[in-house]
């Protein structure tokens, strides 16, 4: 019985084969799990990234801006719109409740993505391919991506930051 | 932890000691996540590398 | 100080010695565990309410504040009140001993009281919209980390106190040998929680700290991995607790014996060793975090945690089995299933739980916290979709089966209603699978999850998700309503009891 106490001796008491049989299958199966994400970093292409800085607030803002300054190509709303050259060091920025700029990026091309929050945390989810990173204040988290289709991005904010964090959402056109 | 008057007079397997020691699993308890995810994640946080952004 | 004989009743059902003073803490954690399940509930019924689109209840405002309180009242206040219950349940009671100083057991009622508590009105108040997470630098008053603070001292009293009777049972001699499985299971979720509330207490103490201006605000990436050593390790004394009482469930329900205890309690022992590390699934797409420490530590340490909840997939229903093949159900490979007592809801509460923390919520948990998969988890709605199952279909509801032992057993009465009582774990348990399969549907279409309005309606940018994804949310609003009569059935059910049920000799 679960609820009584045990006399001494239980140690001894053989596994029964089919329980044996279960472990083993269980832990097969656990191994594999444990494997398999180290190994993914070897033959896979969708791998969290492991590249990112210490950065201030303002700093991130400052290089934000002076991104949006330099590959500014037209406003949409409220928002600058911005084409910068394959390859480029490109920024966004999440801060209560937008995200800017509005990135225009061609297919095929690679690009240092730097994203980071001024305030609170943001998540930055790109629909509808549901890709989802985390935004957060004093962090320059650098995501390298190459767009692989055509269209336009919506980016979701999926931390909560504040009362109007449904309304966080951001764009991405490639082009 | 160990029962003297053991009737059939065995001695009594080492891991119904260990697993009877909830002190030790205790510890153990604490020490191996701390160890693993709590200092090991405190030394990561601030070992992230300043930006080369900015000089 | 001693116990006098007086302040012990023997149980006409079990033979067990019950402490006067560990009954009335049992009792008094129950019923305010299940107080808050109700305001939970409650809360719960409007969220889902808002979430069904064509529904859409609460204003903004509002649907962010009871989403907190949601998860305040569910996740801490419901749950860890029933486990202080069952930790002096399994203690006091099952070792046949007296509470180690009931003074203590009831400072811990009181500080966890006050302290859940504060947090609620705070949150009512609307001092603090922050969430379950209070992430920095996103600020409340400082008096909710203090309520924060103070609950957890409370339970932190709690586990001592459950510490200190298993040492006072050793050294009064009250059983002999290794102590019982659900005791050692209780013993594995007290560690597990000792873990938690001291993680609990370094993300809040400083972080109360700066709120009352006294000190500067803590990094952001180190307060959210300090806070998930909190939040994630908190469901993982639900898990322990939870097995636990499957076990306990098995023996009450069909007398089922533990088929080998050295694999049952080396499986607890891999949840005390490992399974806390696992609070990492929520950093793995964070800055600031090496790819070996989110590796390894997501790893469960090479999943042995994991292997434990396998061996007690295996364990219980090998058991429920055993008992009932003994009982004379052998014919063919499933009769014993087929005369299973399916109208004792402590049984079907148990069967819907274990199957349903199983296949929906261990399996997408794991399956989620791959770093891999994660970034197509990670805030989406399939997160709150595995932790329905595993924290409501699984914990809960085996806790709700154990309420109908309690309240025989330790309360004394015929439960009331047993007639809405035989179909209550069906409704809420089912309505639950169907709640979080719809919610992990949506999640991968995308949708975020803690958010009132995922189109942004006012945003200038907006998504639409389409047809799918609102009948989904459609289907899990039904549900959801559905699981809520379920849950205010269970509550109805245990108050009529308390109040109206036909009084059991002692």
């Amino acid at each position: 019985m679960s609820v009584q106490s045990l006399q001494p001796g239980w140690w001894k008491t053989p596994v029964h084969k089919e329980e044996r049989i279960w472990i083993t299958v269980a832990l097969i199966w656990c191994i594999l799990m444990t494997l398999i994400m180290p190994l993914w970093h070897v033959v896979g292409e969708h791998n969290p990234s492991a590249e990112y800085y210490r950065i201030a607030p303002e700093d991130f803002d400052k290089l934000t801006d002076e991104f949006i300054d330099k590959y500014k190509v037209g406003v949409e709303g409220d928002f600058a719109v911005v084409e910068p050259p394959a390859g480029a060091d490109i920024f966004l920025r999440g801060s209560q409740w937008q995200w800017d700029p509005v990135l225009k990026l061609k297919v095929n091309e690679t690009y240092r993505l730097h994203l980071s929050s001024i305030d609170v945390l943001h998540g930055m989810s790109i629909y509808p391919i549901n890709l989802n990173f985390e935004a957060v204040p004093g962090y320059d988290y650098v995501l390298t991506i190459t767009p692989t289709s055509t269209g336009t991005f919506n980016i979701i904010c999926n931390e909560f930051c504040g009362i109007s964090h449904h309304n966080m959402m951001g764009k991405i056109i490639v082009q | 932890m160990a029962q003297e008057n053991d009737s059939s007079g065995e001695p009594i397997s080492k891991w119904e000691k260990f697993y009877d020691n909830i002190f030790l699993l205790f510890i153990l308890g604490m020490g191996i996540p701390f160890t693993l995810y709590t200092i090991w994640g405190v030394y990561e946080i601030f070992s992230t590398p300043l930006s080369p952004l900015v000089n | 100080m001693e116990a006098t004989a007086e302040q012990f009743r023997t149980c006409a059902t079990t033979g067990l010695k019950v402490h006067g003073p560990a009954e009335n803490l049992i009792k008094t954690n129950a019923v305010t565990a299940i107080v808050f399940l109700l305001v939970g509930g409650i809360v719960g019924l409007t969220l889902v309410l808002t979430r069904w689109q064509a529904v859409h209840l609460l204003d903004d405002e509002w649907f962010y504040r009871m989403l907190s309180l949601h998860g305040i009242a569910m996740l801490v206040a419901w749950m860890i009140f029933f486990e202080m219950a069952i930790l002096y349940f399994a203690s006091a009671v099952l070792l046949n001993c007296r509470l180690a100083t009931p003074w203590a057991g009831w400072l811990q009622f009181l500080l966890m009281f006050v302290g859940a508590a504060i947090v609620a009105v705070e949150i009512l108040l609307g001092n603090a919209d922050v969430m379950f997470t209070s992430y920095v630098p996103l600020k409340a008053d400082h008096m909710y980390y203090l309520g924060v603070i103070i609950f957890a001292v409370g339970a932190i009293v709690g586990c001592l106190v459950f510490f200190g009777t298993l040492v006072v049972a050793k050294k009064e001699k009250t059983y002999s040998g290794s102590m019982p499985l659900v005791t050692f299971g209780a013993a594995a979720a007290a560690i597990i929680a000792l873990f938690t509330l001291v993680h609990g207490a370094i993300t809040f103490i400083p972080t109360w700290a700066w709120a009352a201006g006294l000190a500067p605000m803590m990094d952001a990436e180190l307060y959210r991995m300090l806070f998930w050593g909190f939040g994630h390790s908190s469901q993982q004394i639900n898990v322990a607790a939870m097995v636990a009482v499957w076990y306990l469930l098995g023996t009450l329900t069909v007398g089922a014996i533990p088929i080998n205890e050295k694999v049952c309690r080396t499986a607890f022992v891999l949840y005390i060793l490992f399974i806390n590390i696992a609070s990492e699934h929520h950093l793995l797409v964070d800055p600031g975090l090496g790819i070996e420490h989110k590796i390894w530590n997501t790893g469960y340490f090479m999943h042995l945690a994991v292997l434990a909840s396998m061996i007690h997939a295996f364990s219980v229903p090998a058991a429920v089995e055993v008992a009932l093949r003994k009982k004379g159900f052998t014919r063919g490979a499933f009769e014993w299933l087929k005369k299973a007592p399916w109208g004792n809801p402590a049984f079907s509460a148990l069967a819907i739980s274990l199957v349903g923390f199983g296949f929906l919520g261990g399996i997408t948990g794991v399956v989620y916290g791959t770093e891999q998969v994660n970034i197509i988890a990670h805030n989406t709605m399939r997160i709150p979709g595995h932790f329905h199952a595993t924290v409501v279909v699984g914990t809960t509801l085996a806790f709700m089966g154990l309420t109908y032992y309690v309240l025989p057993l330790i309360f004394l009465r015929e439960v009331a209603f047993p007639k809405l009582a035989k179909i209550q774990p069906y409704l809420f348990g089912l309505s639950m699978y169907v709640v979080s399969i719809t919610m992990m549907i949506a999640g991968g279409f995308g949708v975020s999850r803690r958010s009132w309005d995922m189109s942004g309606i006012e945003s200038p940018f907006q998504v639409n998700f389409g047809p799918v994804v609102d009948l989904n949310l459609a289907i899990m609003g039904i549900a959801g309503v559905l699981a809520c009569i379920g849950g205010a059935i269970y509550c109805v059910i245990a108050v009529a009891t308390l109040l109206i049920g036909k009084k059991v000799e002692a």
